[in-house]
Formats: structure tokens, sequence, C-alpha cells
């Protein structure tokens, strides 16, 4: 039997930004980090949160899974983020654009990733839906996130969960391939 | 680079050629010849325009119809004063371009026969560009397909809903946010580095 090769894609973010519902969509195989009910000072913003992580497993091909990591989005476990980014190809920051509290949060949290490594990242602004989300011009400037694109998504919903995964990807292979100039508009 | 660039009667090739020097990161002038008759140069200096106000007055002409001819002549430049982002410099003019109906279907036809492209996501709300959303549209469509045409993100023919596609792929293609999808001879043809790897995991998810 062939030993499959593993990639790793970490799904990070602050709390009740949507990684656990994104993991599922793009999934075969999902665990969920326990749902425990939140008793701390986030319990007024969601009721059940995960403790430990999420994690999903994609079969490629015969070759080939992905493992797909949820970080527990609490700062209070950012030990683990650390150890989860291991060897990642890449991140998705997911981020709940109506919360002052998560975009808080969310700028440590995008500061410690951008520290960490030089590895791509595609940001998801969710809960643009609510009247309270920011611009994403405000929220980029929150955040402190430059150039990072902030792509706005919906994790409920499978196709924009999907588009952002295909973003890191791209953003992958963009990344390590030189812009050509030899793309010409002929009459 | 240097030298006239040959080219038919009335063209666009100017965007072809700002995409090459903006690509390349390269400094000298760029002298262009509108349809129109009017003799236009634009300074850059590592890929980047030198002096804002005559770039804001320049580029919205040079933007705006087909040229005669247009030349570039390479220099050397030590630091300019008064740089503009190239980004910004075009958002800022297409954001208030206004292409005629014969202008549109022009450019439509000259995008619609690229080959197969990749899109580049860069945050145009960073760079004053007021139609994002359309940006995000094309970008969603490129991605979401493997092989993709700029043909089918042009097929409607109604002008209102082609103009502000027609913008973003103006500005993308000059900005070089739309780029040619590389030959399988590539580095994706190395299936276990990372871009590989990204390419095979991007063919599963896309299949989901």
């Amino acid at each position: 039997m062939t030993k499959k090769n593993i990639a790793k894609i970490l799904i990070t973010g602050p709390f009740n930004a949507g990684k656990t519902t994104l993991i599922k969509f793009v999934s075969d195989e999902q665990t969920s980090g326990k749902d425990v009910q939140a008793t701390d000072a986030l319990a007024q913003f969601k009721s059940m949160t995960t403790v430990g992580l999420d994690f999903g497993i994609l079969h490629v091909d015969e070759e080939l899974d992905v493992h797909l990591f949820g970080t527990p989005g609490q700062s209070r476990f950012n030990f683990m983020w650390k150890i989860l980014s291991k060897g990642a190809l890449g991140t998705i920051f997911l981020i709940d654009s109506s919360s002052q509290r998560a975009i808080d949060e969310g700028k440590e949290m995008y500061k410690f990733y951008r520290e960490l490594s030089d590895m791509p990242i595609v940001i998801g602004a969710t809960k643009r839906d609510l009247p309270e989300a920011k611009d994403l011009t405000d929220l980029a400037s929150e955040l402190g996130t430059g150039d990072t694109p902030i792509i706005p998504c919906d994790p409920r919903k499978k196709e924009d969960s999907k588009l952002l995964v295909l973003s890191l990807l791209q953003e992958i292979i963009t990344q390590s391939t030189q812009p050509d100039d030899d793309l010409d508009l002929d009459l | 680079m240097s030298g006239i660039a040959k080219q038919p009667p009335s063209s666009f090739q100017q965007l072809r050629l700002l995409r090459k020097i903006l690509i390349k990161k390269d400094s000298g002038k760029l002298s262009y010849v509108s349809q129109s008759g009017h003799h236009g140069e634009i300074v850059i200096n590592k890929g980047s325009f030198v002096d804002a106000s005559q770039v804001s007055k320049e580029l919205p002409i040079f933007f705006s119809e087909a040229v005669k001819h247009c030349s570039w002549k390479r220099m050397l430049f030590g630091n300019s004063p008064d740089l503009m982002n190239p980004i910004e410099a075009i958002c800022l003019t297409i954001n208030d371009i206004q292409w005629n109906h014969a202008t549109i279907m022009l450019l439509k036809r000259l995008f619609s026969k690229l080959p197969a492209v990749r899109i580049r996501m860069v945050p145009l709300y960073r760079y004053k560009y007021n139609d994002g959303l359309t940006y995000l549209v094309l970008y969603q469509q490129a991605i979401k397909t493997h092989n993709f045409l700029l043909k089918d993100f042009l097929s409607d023919n109604d002008i209102e809903t082609l103009k502000p596609r027609v913008k973003v792929l103006v500005l993308g293609y000059c900005l070089g946010l739309i780029t040619a999808i590389p030959k399988q001879n590539t580095t994706t043809n190395n299936k276990n580095s990372n871009v590989g790897i990204a390419a095979r995991i991007l063919r599963r998810i896309r299949g989901i």
C-alpha cells in the first residue's frame, strides 16, 4: 500500500467567525472539536463554542490527503496556534466583520501569524449581512492587513467556503510563479 | 522594448505596452498619439508614475481611446519625489472613464481572444476603486473554472453590463493581475512541490 502524502491547511481567526462550518463544507471526513457551552465573557455572543480543535480530511487522490485544522478561536488557546501552523501550506483567516471585539482580537492574531512565517494567508470577512459589519477598507485598516486581500464570504454557504480555500490555493501558486508579460491583446 | 511599436492604424496596443512596463517595473518615457491626435507622454520610474498632477491629466486620455501609435524609451532616473502608485493611479482613472459603445465592443473583442487566464486578487478597495464587486465576480468565476476564458465573463451583449466588466479587465490587464495560465511544463509539473500540491487540491475542491 502506498503511503499517502499529507498537506496541511490551517483555518484560524477569532471566536465565532465560522471556522467549524467552513471545514465541514470542504472535508470528506470531519471530527469536530467538542462543542461546549461557553462559560466566559464570550457566552453572551455564542452559546456553544469549540474546545480543542476542528479537524477535517479531504481526499485529493490516491497519493494525497489534505488535513484541515481549525484552531480554537479564544486567545487563551494561543499556545496551540504555533503548534498547529507548523508545516502548513497556508492559512485561511476568518473574521467576524460585525464584531469590534473580534476585530480587536483578530488584529493581534493576524500579527501573530504574519510574524510566525511568510506562508500565504487569505482573509475571509464573515457576517457581511449584519448592519454592524465594517466596511472592507476600515476592516483592513483596523486589522493591519496591508495588501493581503479580504474576501467577503458566508461560510454557511458551501460555495463561499470553497471560494476561500480555492483563493488560498491560488495564492500559493501565484506567490511561487512570476507574472508573465506575454498576454497580448491582438487586433 | 524601446522603439515604436508596429501596430494597426488604431488599436489599444498602449495597454499591452503599459502592462509590460509595469510588470517589469521599468523606467522611461511612454509616448503616444491618440486617435484624436493628442500627443501624450507618461514618465515612469521603476514601475511607478512620475508627477501625480501630470499623470492625473494624461492617464484619462491614455485609456479613453485607441492610439495611432505608442512608443517606449527606456531611461534611468534617480529618486523621483512625486511618484504615484500605479494601482491607485489606474484605479482612479478607470473609475471615471467613459467609453462609447464602439470602444466597449472593441475591448470586448480584444479580451475575448485571450487564452485561458488566472486572476490575482488584490484589495482594490485600498486603492479607491469603486467597483470591487465586479472584480470579485471576475475573480470568483476564474477561480472556480478550469481554463477560464475572458469571453465567458464578457458573454453579455448589454452595454450597461459590459461596461463595468470591461473596466475591471483593462485595470487587471494593465496591472498584471490577469495572467496567462502557464503551460504544464512549469512548476506544477513537480506534483510534490507546494505549487504542485496546491494545483492538485485546487482541482479537487472545484469538483466538490
